[in-house]
């Protein structure tokens, strides 16, 4: 019985990994063909997969690969946040933006633009600040959470507040920045909404880079299964050998590290972190992180990538310029949040 | 294995939880810590499943100050159980008690063995829960769940487990049917029994030793036909009680309200 049941929930996996991939692979090339002119999704195919490209599609693919790719790495990136947080929080409901790290990020970069305008050009270090931003907002979200009583309501009312409180701050502080930096391409709306349109391939290879550490840490930490006891409470975690409190913080960590890579390349991309791991653990049938965690990072990337798409078409098609992706996730993510609220899966 | 805990005291805070506490735990035998509300058992249980590290004292492991294993030894040793499980995510049966299974795992394998299912289908026959595996933690009922307890803390094939109130929320037969598996298992496996009870009768009936706490100190401790039969158990619980003998020397007890003593 024992023996039956998880082999049947591994071979689900295994054909979810299997077709999600494809999935992923199909929405790459629909995404390097859409565009302000549009290249047909046969030459896009040929000139990925089979090296066979004329000059002007090798170019424009070229020069979409690096937004096309971010949107992917954004969506893995998020959704792994996101698996990470919702077992760390013990909360379904939990996740970078409703938590506050993404606000609190994007405030940190708003001052340090402020205080520093150069900063603007080197990526990693916006990427730093980024990340001590989404981890003093973690801290300040559970530390009001704690102060209310701890319970999961508390957790999540606490990171509204302190979300709406850095949106706002972020708003403000970016508004006077781009007055101030009226000259540079700088375009505030777009951090606050997240965006990919800005993106360079040096930010796909950053992302790409973080996110391959990320999974070589998780592997090597042993993070799903540690995750999968923590769940079950401290006392059962620590009975297992394992030390909830660094495990918590050393997640948060990574967390944030993830987060603030991302909200430093494309600003604010709220609900994908809430959205995936849902879906994850409803497709796959289980919430084992050993499998949600891979299948999270698959569904978000193609998440984002279907929203990006989305927000492009929308910008060809309605004559008001660029459509932010944080946009299309809010309006897709906002009724699932709701949703999910009621009904657990 | 033997466990000694040796004048054990526990501090929350300031508040004292226990009190220079010993005991001397044996293999194959039940001992039940008996107390009222916030006398200590669940404290001493989590100190002797050093969950709690002691304020004052040390407990002991064949010998050796269970401070100097390693947490992956010691967890494979000793199994510690709540009489309920916190449910944040939808897991499954199998999920949880599979979790028992990770102080033997290796970490650079991803999933479980072959041997790891199998200690688990086994045990999930043996307790009758094979049916409920694949069901979600929050729909199995509390005299199910319990069982599940148990194959969680024997999943791990420890030499110790400690029971906090695992006849909680049960109704009487659950009750005896609990007690029935600790004590096969008991006997079966030759492990360390300890199980915070709150129900005398439970524990006049299974119990090989018992330990009554009060505000955290040991304040009697010898075979249930002694213990429980003093006067001193009417005094810590505030009640009345009346011995029925039955065979083998064995006693059962029924508690009584103050009132109606005389």
């Amino acid at each position: 019985m024992a023996m039956e049941l998880r082999k049947a929930v591994i071979a689900r996996a295994t054909i979810l990994v299997f077709s999600l991939t494809i999935l992923l692979l199909i929405l790459l090339v629909v995404s390097l063909s859409i565009g302000s002119s549009i290249i047909s999704i046969k030459d896009v195919f040929s000139c990925v997969f089979l090296q066979e490209c004329d000059r002007v599609t090798l170019n424009i693919v070229r020069y979409r690969i690096a937004r096309s790719t971010t949107s992917f790495l954004v969506g893995a990136l998020l959704a792994l946040s996101g698996t990470f947080i919702q077992a760390v929080a013990r909360n379904p409901l939990a996740e970078p933006y409703i938590l506050g790290l993404s606000s609190t990020a994007l405030s940190a970069i708003a001052i340090t633009i402020l205080v520093y305008p150069g900063v603007i050009v080197s990526r990693i270090s916006l990427m730093i600040v980024s990340f001590c931003g989404a981890f003093a907002g973690y801290v300040l979200t559970t530390l009001l959470s704690t102060l209310a009583g701890g319970s999961s309501l508390s957790l999540i009312l606490s990171g509204i507040a302190v979300t709406t409180m850095f949106s706002g701050i972020s708003y403000m502080l970016l508004y006077v920045a781009q007055t101030k930096l009226a000259g540079l391409h700088f375009r505030p709306d777009l951090m606050l909404l997240g965006s990919t349109a800005s993106a360079q391939i040096i930010d796909a290879q950053i992302l790409f880079t973080i996110l391959a550490i990320g999974i070589i840490v998780m592997y090597v930490y042993d993070l799903p299964r540690k995750l999968n006891a923590y769940v079950f409470g401290d006392s059962l975690a620590k009975q297992l050998g394992y030390n909830p409190r660094s495990l918590s913080t050393i997640t948060a960590l990574i967390v944030s590290i993830l987060t603030g890579a991302c909200v430093s390349v494309v600003g604010i991309v709220g609900f994908i972190g809430l959205v995936a791991p849902h879906i994850a653990r409803l497709i796959a049938g289980t919430s084992d992180h050993r499998i949600t965690v891979i299948i999270s990072l698959l569904v978000g990337s193609i998440l984002s990538a279907a929203a990006d798409i989305a927000a492009k078409m929308m910008s060809i098609y309605m004559p008001y310029g660029e459509f932010p992706l944080g946009i299309v996730t809010s309006i897709i993510g906002a009724p699932f949040f709701s949703i999910s609220d009621n009904k657990r899966w | 294995m033997i466990i000694e805990v040796e004048s054990v005291s526990l501090y929350y805070d300031s508040i004292e939880a226990l009190n220079d506490v010993s005991l001397r735990l044996e293999p194959g035998k039940i001992t039940c810590v008996l107390g009222p509300n916030g006398a200590g058992k669940t404290s001493l249980l989590k100190v002797i499943a050093a969950i709690l590290w002691p304020s004052q004292g040390a407990v002991y492991i064949d010998g050796k100050d269970y401070r100097l294993y390693n947490a992956k030894e010691l967890a494979k040793m000793v199994a510690y159980e709540e009489p309920f499980i916190s449910r944040s995510l939808p897991m499954t049966v199998l999920d949880f008690i599979l979790t028992a299974r990770y102080p033997h795992q290796n970490g650079l394998r991803y999933l479980e063995s072959d041997e790891d299912l199998k200690v688990v289908e086994d045990l999930a026959k043996e307790l009758n829960i094979a049916h409920l595996l694949s069901r979600k933690l929050d729909s199995v009922s509390s005299g199910e769940l319990q069982r599940v307890i148990i194959a969680h803390a024997l999943a791990k094939k420890p030499r110790a487990i400690l029971l906090d109130e695992p006849s909680a929320f049960l109704d009487i037969k659950y009750r005896f049917d609990i007690m029935e598996q600790v004590k096969k298992y008991t006997i079966k496996e030759n492990l360390v029994t300890v199980v915070a009870l709150h129900d005398l009768h439970l524990a006049s009936m299974y119990c090989d030793t018992i330990i009554l706490l009060n505000n955290g100190s040991v304040v009697a401790c010898g075979k249930p036909s002694d213990v429980l039969t003093s006067s001193v158990i009417e005094e810590t619980y505030g009640i009345g009680i009346r011995v029925i003998e039955l065979d083998h020397g064995q006693v059962a007890i029924i508690p009584l309200p103050k009132t109606r003593k005389e």
